[in-house]
Order: C-alpha cells, then structure tokens, then sequence
C-alpha cells in the first residue's frame, strides 16, 4: 500500500488534493479533446487556410487572397442552394420536432408496455436504415408513373404527381422523405423528456382543477422545454448539413431545386476540383450555423426552464 | 558506368528497384528496361487501385492468384472501390494517396478519368514497354483498335491496356413484341420506326400500363440519342461545347418528346429501367451488357438485344476501362507482369461467363457461353463497326454534372429545351474555356 501510494505521489508530485482531482479531471476528458482537435479543429483550420488558395492536390497551391470569396458574390447557384437549403430546414426542423412531439406525447400515456414498445420500435425503425436502401424504396414509392404513392392516389381521382421530377414537388418530397426517416429520433427524445416530469406536478395540478390542455401548456411544455430546445439545435444544425437525403433520392434536381448547401461544396470540390472555393462556401455555412446556434442559445433564455 | 552493369543482373540481385529510375539512370529507353520479366523469386508488394462489383472483384482476385503462382513471394493489394461514386471522387482518392506518398503500382480506372489521370501525371507511358515486350505486345493486338485507341493520351501515347467494355444497345423483351404483333426490330431500323414500335407497345392505364420504352437517363444512356443523329455533347476533339448545335436541339427535343409528347416512356426520375424492363413494365430500354449478370442470376429470358435507331447515323457509343502502372509504382516490371494477368485471356473468359462488361478480346466471345442468351448476343461486338467513345474530357465529371443538370431541368418542363441548352452550352463552354486555360498550365 505504501509503495503504491510513494509511486502515486511520484506520478503526480506536489500537488494540493483539489489540483490532483483537476489534474485526473482532465486527463479523463483529455481523449475527447484529442479528438476535436485532430477530427474537428484542426480540419476546420485547414479549411480556412485552404479558402484563400486555388488549392490542387498534386500541383501545388497559389496564395489568391478573398478571390473565392468574391466568387461567391457572382455565383447565382449559391443563391438557390442556399434557399433550398433554408426551406428544408425550416419545415425538416418544424416537422421533425412537431410530429416527434405529437408521437412522444401519445405514446407516453397509459398503454401496455408490449404495445408502448411495439409502437417506440415502429417509429423508430426507420432512423436505423442507411439512407441507401430507404433511397430505393422511396424512388420506388415516388416514381410519377410507376411510383407506388400516385397507383393509390389515382384510385381517389387524383392525377399522378411528379413527385421527384417537378421542381416544387421534388423538395416536398425530399422533406417527406427526412421526416419519415428522423422523426423517431424525436420522439424517443421526447419521450424520454416527458418520463422525466415528476408526476406530482400533474396530480397537484389536476387537484387545483386544470384540464388536459392546460396541464400540456402549463406543466409539460415547460418541463420539456429543454428538451425541446436539444431537439431544435441538433436538427437545426443537421438539417443545414443536409446531405445524404438528397444525394441518394434526387442528387440535387432537377436542375438545382434540390441542391443543398453541403451538396454543393461536395461537387464543386470533387467534381470540378475547386477546392479553394468548396473550402470558401463550407466556411460560410460554418459561419451561418455558429451565428445561428449561438441566436438560438440566447433566445433560449426566455422560454427554456431549467429545473 | 552503365556498360559495367548487366541489366539482367541488376533486375535479379537488386531486388527490382523501379525500372524506370533504373532506365534513367543508366540512360536506357524504358522499353529496354522493362523487357526483362523479373525473375519468379522476386519478393515484393504490389497495390492495385480497383473498382466494380463483387463478382469482379473475385475475378481479379483470380488473376491475382494466377500471378501468384509466377511470384509467390510477392504480396498484391487490392484497393477495390465497390462502384464509385463518380469518377471524380474516385480520382480525388487516387490523387490524395499519390499527394500522402501511398503507394499504388496499378491503376485501374474507366475511360470517364483516364484524361484525368494522365493529365495529372499519374501513369506511365506504355508505348516503350509494348515495343519492347512480346506478351504486352499480344494483349494490344487481341483487343480491337478502336477499344485500345479510346484509351490513349490526346498525343496518341498508350498508358491503358482495355480491361473491359459497354456499349448502349437496345434491349427488347421478344415476347412483347410478338403479342403486340411486331416483327423484332430490324437492324438498320429509324427513329420514326422505333417512336411507332414504341406507340404500338405502349398500352394500359394505372398500375396495369406498360410502356414501350424505358430511357436510360444518365450522360452514357442518353448519348446514343446524340451520335446517332450525327452530334455529340462536346466538339469531335472533346474541347469545346458542341450544345449549340442544331442536331443537339433535334435530338433533345426527341427524348423529351417520347415521356412528355408520346408518352411512350415513363417521366425518368425516380425510375430504374433495368428494374422496369425484367419486370415487364415496359417493352424496350437501352443498356450495354451489364444488366445481363442479373438476368441470368433471376433467370429472367424474355431479352434480346438490336442496334440503336438511327437518325442521320448508325453511331452507338461505348465506354471502356483500363489497367495502367501508376508513376508512383516502386516495382514497374513486377507491375507489368501483374497487369499481363489482369488482361489475361483468362479473365476475359471470366468475364463471359459472369455477364458483367463486355471483355476487352473478342475471341473470348467465341464459344457457346457468350452466344447462346441473347439470341443476338454478336451484336454487342458488330456494334464496333459504328462507334465512338463517350466524350471523356479531363474535366469529365464536370461536364456530366452540367449537361445532365441542365437535361434534367428539360425533362422536368422547368425549362424549354431551347432554354435549357442555351443555359448548358454557356456553362460548358465556360467549364472547356478553364480546362483549356488549367492543360496551359
């Protein structure tokens, strides 16, 4: 014991117990911030240092300045990726969290375990299938004139709808498409949300005479407000990334009326082989995303309530 | 100096340093250097840079095997890329290796990036090496001229060896047409023959409709429509915009009229037509031989195929894939012997027998295997009587991502095909104008 204790003393020499405490404090975290300097800051520097180069890989990069970054100020498809891009995320964000709530909601009521699990693991489902194989069966399902959806439509009289082939139908879709796939996401995180409300809110309330309503406006939409807040920032940033989505279900069209931001860097850095500017464009959105998510912590101080 | 060292010595007792060091070194044509194979216990450890499916990928795994039993002390890599994601990103890969000074010694790589790679000075020139090698020699004179010319430098140099091929055919379901009373399509059949065989197929409403025709909407698939009407995407020298021709006008305006004038094909997003087609849903699609492997393994038989409809031309399109020894190759001769392999006979004969690509030697297709499903199945290669290469600049994937933007926005109704052209020739002219200013240096 006493050697154990001399080594120990030795590993961490003159320190007060409270330094020592730090000391083993930071080395447990040390293995997380390797890791966000090696996969997250030091990439995002690079980037950044990548953003004023015409960039090649093999035969060497010039030094140009902002020049990517005036390019921008003359490139009408940054303009339409960049709508696209907003319109997804403020219905992918509203209906992802709305329906996940709506779901959350119902299945926390007083249903049988099998049956409460049954339903969590139906909504849930699709959040676990690659984003490939949903791609082929949504195809299938959207197909204008062999597609799944419109063979029951035309069954009520409606006429086929280009779902992927219009380009105000096809964004629908795609936005469709993300809230299928991600709102079980939601809904355990809700779910979650709404179990940890100590239900002697709700009895005390029911005894003063509340009613439904006002025991979901008045107790759990406050209790759940930072939950709801987790929900709003994570499927805020996602849905800026958007990505996967769309690449494997419209690859951005027709045309652009698909194309998100993200798609966009990805094909001008791999396609043309335009780093220097895919790396200007990517810094504009981490821009956005950080200006956006720092608004949304600061309004988060008037409705989140933290316990 | 280089008169006191035996070459065959230094390839032997060296353990084979890279012939082409070697080459310049000692002042020596390349092809002399590497016409010694290097000797069967030559140690070492080869990286092939590769692509395709998982049925290739065990086909190659053979040659590999049937060189190891020539070198069994070398160690060969494969670097297999299950079908890229475009050939941009797969060239993206191969460059961020060559840039991190991971080896590759072979590179495998279809006719979309070869401009590519060999503008960016990642292969090695092969015409030394052929001169000077009798077995590589072979291999060029099996494959057809115009497979092995596709692959070539703008200046003519050969840095490919053909490792496979498609071309764009149509593919017709026989029963169909004989229950809609048409005779099977003839050889030299038009446009206007094909929109009425296709009106005539076409039939049904909802769920129950078949259609006549299925296209195939990707660059490839569609530029069948282009050469046989005697135009192309991109001028005869694949440097400049060739979209503000009035044939390339006629041409669109045709596809787009057999979904949206005729209705003899269904609206193309969203739509597989090598599912459509075995399912019976529509009556003809237009592919090379590559959906062949699935028919065979569902044992779907209603397919046979006939040349494209022509226009002003009887001019199908192909593409083709190459081996080439990468520059940064440590070992080249031990490279070149293990592409002889690759481009083996053998592995063509594999490849007949899977159904995938066309294999690069038409011999190979003379036996039973390859001639007995579909009936027609000599078309494939007949097709090579008329026929040019997909336009494959070095900026390939980014002249596919304009065109195909701009025909998707078309066969959208979101814009004319007037409109949508005259927005795709501006682009792409500008797109050619900076590659042409990029190959300036």
């Amino acid at each position: 014991m006493r050697k154990g204790k001399a080594n120990s003393s030795r590993l961490l020499p003159e320190m007060t117990p409270r330094h020592r405490e730090a000391f083993v404090g930071y080395l447990f975290i040390l293995p997380t911030y390797v890791g966000f300097i090696i996969f997250i800051l030091y990439p995002l520097i690079e980037s950044m240092r990548i953003s004023f180069l015409d960039f090649s890989i093999l035969r060497g990069s010039t030094y140009i300045g902002l020049d990517n970054y005036m390019q921008m100020l003359q490139d009408p498809r940054l303009r339409i990726v960049y709508a696209n891009t907003i319109v997804f995320t403020l219905f992918a964000v509203f209906f992802n969290a709305g329906i996940g709530l709506i779901l959350a909601v119902m299945l926390n009521r007083r249903l049988p375990i099998l049956m409460r699990n049954l339903y969590r693991s139906i909504f849930f489902f699709p959040v676990l299938i690659a984003h490939t194989y949903i791609a082929v069966i949504w195809e299938f399902l959207y197909a204008q004139d062999t597609g799944v959806i419109n063979y029951y439509l035309s069954f009520l009289g409606i006429e086929p709808i280009p779902w992927l082939s219009n380009v105000h139908w096809a964004m629908a879709a795609i936005i469709i498409l993300d809230v299928w796939k991600n709102t079980g996401f939601a809904m355990l995180v809700f779910l979650a949300g709404l179990q940890s409300i100590p239900n002697e809110y709700y009895e005390a309330a029911q005894l003063d005479g509340a009613n439904e309503r006002q025991l979901f406006f008045r107790i759990t939409i406050p209790m759940l407000s930072p939950t709801i807040f987790f929900i709003l920032v994570i499927f805020m940033i996602g849905a800026l990334q958007v990505f996967d989505t769309i690449i494997v279900l419209t690859a951005g069209g027709p045309g652009d009326a698909t194309r998100s931001v993200v798609l966009y860097i990805y094909e001008i850095a791999f396609r043309t082989f335009n780093m220097g500017y895919a790396a200007a464009v990517s810094m504009t959105l981490f821009a956005i995303i950080l200006v956006l998510t720092a608004c949304q912590f600061w309004i988060s101080r008037r409705w989140v309530h933290y316990e | 100096m280089s008169k006191r060292i035996s070459r065959r010595d230094f390839l032997r007792y060296t353990g084979m340093g890279s012939a082409a060091a070697f080459a310049a070194a000692y002042g020596m044509p390349l092809g002399t250097a590497l016409a010694q194979a290097p000797p069967g216990d030559t140690e070492g450890h080869l990286v092939i840079y590769n692509f395709g499916g998982a049925q290739q990928q065990a086909m190659y795994n053979n040659a590999i095997g049937r060189f190891n039993e020539r070198y069994p002390n070398v160690v060969v890599e494969d670097l297999y890329i299950p079908w890229p994601e475009g050939w941009g990103h797969y060239i993206t890969n191969l460059k961020l290796r060559a840039a991190s000074g991971l080896p590759v010694d072979i590179i495998a790589i279809a006719i979309e990036g070869t401009r590519e790679t060999i503008f960016e000075d990642l292969v090695l020139p092969m015409d030394d090496a052929i001169a000077a090698d009798e077995d590589l020699q072979a291999i060029v004179d099996e494959v057809e001229p115009v497979l092995h010319d596709a692959l070539k430098g703008p200046d003519g140099t050969t840095y490919y060896f053909t490792r496979e091929w498609n071309n764009m055919i149509i593919h017709y379901n026989p029963v169909k047409f004989e229950e809609a009373g048409l005779d099977p399509p003839a050889t030299d059949w038009t446009w206007e023959d094909f929109l009425e065989t296709a009106l005539t197929l076409t039939h049904g409403e909802g769920g129950d409709k078949q259609f006549g025709f299925a296209l195939p909407f990707f660059n490839f698939g569609l530029t069948p429509w282009w050469h046989t009407n005697g135009t192309a995407t991109l001028t005869e020298d694949w440097s400049d915009s060739n979209l503000d021709d009035p044939k390339m006008l006629e041409s669109v305006k045709f596809v787009h009229s057999l979904v949206h004038e005729h209705g003899v094909a269904p609206a193309v997003e969203g739509v597989n037509p090598y599912e459509l087609f075995p399912a019976g849903t529509v009556a003809m699609t237009g592919a090379g031989r590559w959906p062949f492997a699935n028919y065979v393994s569902t044992d779907y038989r209603d397919v046979d195929i006939t040349p494209w409809p022509r226009k002003a031309a009887g001019t199908t399109v192909f593409g083709s894939g190459g081996w080439a020894v990468s520059k940064s190759a440590n070992n080249v001769p031990l490279a070149i012997e293990l592409i002889k392999d690759l481009a083996a006979f053998a592995t063509d004969e594999e490849a007949v027998a899977i159904g995938t690509s066309l294999p690069a030697r038409r011999s190979a297709t003379e036996n039973e295997v390859f001639n007995s499903f579909p009936a027609n199945a000599h078309r494939f290669f007949g097709s090579l009587e008329d026929i040019k290469p997909v336009p494959s600049p070095a900026n390939f994937a980014e002249v596919e991502s304009i065109f195909m933007r701009h025909m998707s926005q078309i066969m959208a109704n979101s814009v004319t095909p007037e409109q949508g052209l005259e927005a795709a020739h501006a682009e792409l002219s500008a797109a050619m104008q900076k590659l042409a200013e990029r190959m300036a240096g």
